[in-house]
C-alpha cells in the first residue's frame, strides 16, 4: 500500500487499533476533526481516484458493518452479507465500480472493532447460515500489512457453525492466514480474469499465477476455496483465455475444496465510462455491446453473456462435474440457457450456495 | 489607469495582435456605413507597446476606418502592460454591457479572463461582474470550447453543432475532431442524433484502431455522402444506420432478425409486437387497435393466428 498520508478521525485517536495501525505503517500522519477536510483535499485533484489510493484514513464505521448485498429485484442475488470493514482499493482495476460509488473515493479503514465483532455476533446467535464477505467496498486482503483484522475476524469464525467468512482478493497477501486455527468456516476467494484482462486491466494486482499459488497454498492449510470470474470480458479470443485459465485453475487446485465458482459478465453504471475514458485510455472494454440493463447498469448483449457463459459452463463441468457454479446478478432466461436450470428448482440460489457452504464448511445443517 | 484621447497611425496599431478580441463578428461592413454616415461615436481603446499600439477594444471599427481609406484614428490610449488584467476587463465589457454574446464570444472572454485568476471563486466574482456566466461548471465548459478548432467553433455558431457534442468531441484522438464535425455540419442533425454519431465514430476507431477520417473515407461512408438521390435525412440515416451496425453488430443483427420474424407474422397496421427493451427482460406486448365490437372479435381471430404461427415460437423461446 504506496501511502502518502494518513489522516485519524480524531474520534478515534486514541483507539489501540489505531496504535497499532500506525506502529505497523510509519507514515506521517494527522489527527483531522472533519472527515470534509480528507474528501475536499482528495476531489480538488485532478485524478481524484488516484489520489484516494494515495490516503488512508482511519475512522469508525457509524453505520451497520453487516449489511445485505446489494442486488436489485431484475437479477438474481446470491444473498451474502457484506462485512463493511473499509472503503476502496489500492490496487487500481479500470473496471472497478469502487471509483465511481465513492465520492471522492478514498482508502478508508473502520477501527472500531468492537462494534464490528457485536454485530457478528448477533449474527451468529441468529443460528442461522450466512456468508458474509469482506470484499465487497474493498479487497479482504489489501490490508494485511496494517491490521490483524483478518486473523481475529477467522478466528472468530472458527469457533461457532452457522456462519462462513469468505475473504475475496486479487492479491497473494495470505501470510496471516497461515498457521490460524480456522476450521474450515473461513473460504479463501480469488478473483480470476484471463491474462490478458490482468495485464492491461488489473494495474498493482497480482499475477494470475500468483493468486492461483496463493490459492493452492491455502487448500494446503485446509481452507474451503472459491472463484469469482467476475467481470467477464468479451474481446476477440476472450473464449479461449477464460479456457486457459480455468485449466490453469484446476492445475493448482482440486474441484473438491472449491464450495462455489461465480461468474458474472462485465457491467457498470453509466458514471464509470467517463472515468474509465480518462483513467485508461488504452482500456477497450466499454466498446463491448453493452445495453442498458432493467437496474440501470450497462451490461453485455444478453446473447453475448449467455454465449460466454455457456462456453465457461461446459469447459467447467468437463473437468468438474459437481462443482456449484453459480451466475452472479442474471434472470433466469440467463440461467436456464446458461447452466440448464433456474434457481427457485434447487430452492433458489441463497438456498444452493448455503447448502455448499455447510457441505464444505461443516456448517450446521441444521441452521439450514 | 489614465486614459489619453489620441490621433493614432493606423500604421502604428498591430492590428494582427489578437489578444483582447471578443467579437467572432468578421465583417465591418455594418459599421462602415455609420461610421460614414455619423462618424466614430465611440472611440477605441489601445494600450501604447514600444513604439506600436495594441487593440483592447474596437477591432472592427479600426477596420472600418482603415477601409474607409482613413489614415488616422481617434483612440483612448492607456499605459499599461501589454496584456494586463485591467486591459482585459475593458476588452470583455465593451462587448458585454452593449450586447448579448454569443456563446464563442463568452468562451473567449473567459479565456482571456481565466488567465489571470487561478481561484475558481474569484473567477466567477469576475465573471459575474462582467455580465458574463457566473456558474462554474458553465465557466469550465465554455473554457474547453474556447480551445476548439477555429472552423468547429463556427459550426457552433452557425447552430449545426451543439455545445455538448462539441464537448463530446473531446473523446475522439484531437486530429479526428474536425472530420466528424465537417460530417455534423453536413448532416445538420438534432442533438441526439450528433451525439450518438459523435460516441459511435469515436468509440469504433478506439475499439478496432482506425482513424475517424479513415472510417469516413470507406467506401461505404462516401457512397452514401456523394449520392445525388439522397436528401440530407436519408444520408443521415443511412450513416446512422451503417454506424450503428459496425458499433453493435449483434445488437443490429438481433434487431433484424427480430423485425424478418414480424415480417412473417404478417402483422396489419393494427397489430403490434413489442419486444423487451433490448431484448433485455422476458416481457414482450402485444398491441391491438379496434374500434368496434367486430374489430375486436377480429383481433381474437389475429391473436389466435400469431399464437398458431411458428414465427411466434421462434421469438419467444
Amino acid at each position: 500500500m504506496p501511502l502518502e498520508k494518513i489522516y485519524i478521525d480524531k474520534a478515534i485517536s486514541d483507539f489501540p487499533e489505531t496504535a497499532s495501525i500506525l506502529k505497523r505503517l510509519k507514515k506521517p500522519h494527522q489527527i483531522i476533526h472533519n472527515a470534509k477536510e480528507v474528501f475536499d483535499s482528495i476531489s480538488s485533484e485532478d485524478d481524484p481516484v488516484a489520489s484516494g489510493k494515495n490516503i488512508l484514513f482511519l475512522t469508525q464505521n457509524k453505520g451497520a458493518f453487516l449489511k445485505k448485498c446489494p442486488g436489485t429485484s431484475f437479477y438474481t442475488c446470491c444473498d451474502y452479507q457484506i462485512l463493511h470493514i473499509g472503503n476502496f482499493c489500492s490496487m487500481d482495476c479500470s473496471y472497478c465500480i469502487l471509483q465511481a460509488y465513492f465520492h471522492p473515493p478514498v482508502l478508508q479503514y473502520f477501527v472500531n472493532y468492537r462494534d464490528l465483532f457485536e454485530e457478528i455476533e448477533s449474527q451468529f446467535s441468529l443460528k442461522k447460515i450466512s456468508r458474509i464477505g469482506t470484499g465487497e467496498f474493498t479487497d479482504s486482503l489489501i490490508w494485511e500489512p496494517m491490521s490483524d483484522l483478518t486473523q481475529q475476524l477467522i478466528t472468530r469464525f472458527s469457533s461457532q457453525n452457522s456462519s462462513v467468512l469468505e475473504l475475496k482478493t486479487k492479491t497473494s497477501a495470505i501470510k496471516s492466514l497461515k498457521h490460524l486455527s480456522h476450521n474450515q468456516k473461513t473460504i479463501a476467494s480469488w478473483s480470476l480474469n484471463s491474462e490478458a484482462v490482468v495485464d492491461s486491466e488489473e494495474r498493482h494486482t497480482a499475477s494470475l499465477s500468483a493468486r492461483l499459488r496463493a490459492a493452492a497454498q491455502c487448500e494446503s492449510l485446509g481452507y474451503p476455496l472459491a472463484f469469482h470470474f467476475d467481470p467477464l470480458i468479451i474481446y476477440d479470443g476472450c473464449e479461449k483465455d477464460y479456457i486457459k485459465v480455468i485449466e490453469k485453475m484446476f492445475n493448482y487446485i482440486s474441484p473438491e475444496s472449491i464450495v462455489w465458482i461465480s461468474l458474472g459478465s462485465f457491467r457498470f453504471i453509466p458514471s464509470l465510462k467517463p472515468i474509465i475514458q480518462k483513467r485508461f485510455q488504452d482500456s477497450k472494454i466499454i466498446y463491448g455491446e453493452f445495453i442498458s440493463g432493467l437496474d440501470g447498469k450497462m451490461r453485455y448483449f444478453k446473447p453475448l453473456r449467455i454465449n460466454l457463459f455457456k462456453k465457461i459452463i461446459s469447459f467447467i463441468r468437463e473437468i468438474s462435474p459437481d462443482v456449484l457454479v453459480y451466475l452472479c446478478m442474471e434472470d433466469d432466461e440467463v440461467w436456464k440457457k446458461s447452466l440448464g436450470f433456474v434457481p427457485s428448482e434447487k430452492g433458489g440460489l441463497a438456498r444452493m450456495l448455503d447448502e455448499s457452504a455447510v457441505r464444505h464448511c461443516n456448517l450446521d445443517k441444521s441452521y439450514l | 489607469m489614465r486614459f489619453n484621447p489620441e490621433n493614432v497611425e493606423l500604421d502604428a496599431i498591430h492590428s494582427d495582435d489578437h489578444f483582447f478580441r471578443i467579437t467572432t463578428a468578421k465583417s465591418a461592413d455594418d459599421l462602415i456605413q455609420s461610421i460614414r454616415d455619423i462618424g466614430l461615436i465611440n472611440p477605441p481603446v489601445l494600450i501604447k507597446h514600444e513604439s506600436a499600439y495594441i487593440i483592447v477594444s474596437g477591432f472592427r471599427r479600426i477596420e472600418a476606418i482603415s477601409i474607409l481609406g482613413e489614415k488616422k484614428v481617434t483612440a483612448q490610449v492607456a499605459e499599461s502592460q501589454k496584456h494586463s488584467l485591467f486591459c482585459a476587463k475593458i476588452a470583455i465589457s465593451d462587448n458585454s454591457f452593449q450586447r448579448p454574446l454569443n456563446l464563442i464570444e463568452q468562451a473567449r472572454a473567459l479565456q482571456i479572463l481565466s488567465i489571470f485568476y487561478d481561484s475558481s471563486n474569484d473567477l466567477v466574482s469576475a465573471a459575474k461582474a462582467l455580465s458574463l456566466p457566473g456558474n462554474i461548471s458553465i465557466i469550465e465548459k465554455l473554457k474547453r470550447i474556447s480551445k476548439l478548432d477555429k472552423e468547429i467553433k463556427e459550426y457552433i455558431l452557425a447552430d449545426t453543432l451543439s455545445l455538448s457534442t462539441a464537448l463530446l468531441l473531446e473523446n475522439s484522438k484531437e486530429n479526428h475532431r474536425i472530420y466528424i464535425a465537417r460530417l455534423l455540419n453536413d448532416l445538420k442533425l438534432s442533438l441526439n442524433k450528433q451525439r450518438e454519431m459523435v460516441t459511435m465514430l469515436s468509440e469504433i476507431s478506439n475499439r478496432d484502431g482506425i482513424d475517424v477520417p479513415e472510417i469516413l473515407e470507406e467506401k461505404s461512408f462516401t457512397e452514401i455522402m456523394s449520392n445525388q438521390d439522397l436528401d440530407r435525412n436519408q444520408k443521415a440515416n443511412k450513416i446512422r444506420m451503417l454506424l450503428k451496425k459496425r458499433r453493435f453488430p449483434e445488437i443490429t443483427a438481433a434487431e433484424s432478425a427480430f423485425s424478418a420474424c414480424i415480417k412473417k407474422l404478417d402483422l396489419n397496421h393494427s397489430t403490434k409486437l413489442i419486444p423487451p427493451k433490448f431484448f433485455e427482460g422476458s416481457t414482450y406486448t402485444l398491441n391491438f387497435l379496434f374500434n368496434s365490437f367486430k374489430e375486436l372479435k377480429n383481433c381474437q381471430t389475429k391473436l389466435q393466428k400469431i399464437i398458431q404461427h411458428p414465427e411466434i415460437r421462434k421469438i419467444l423461446d
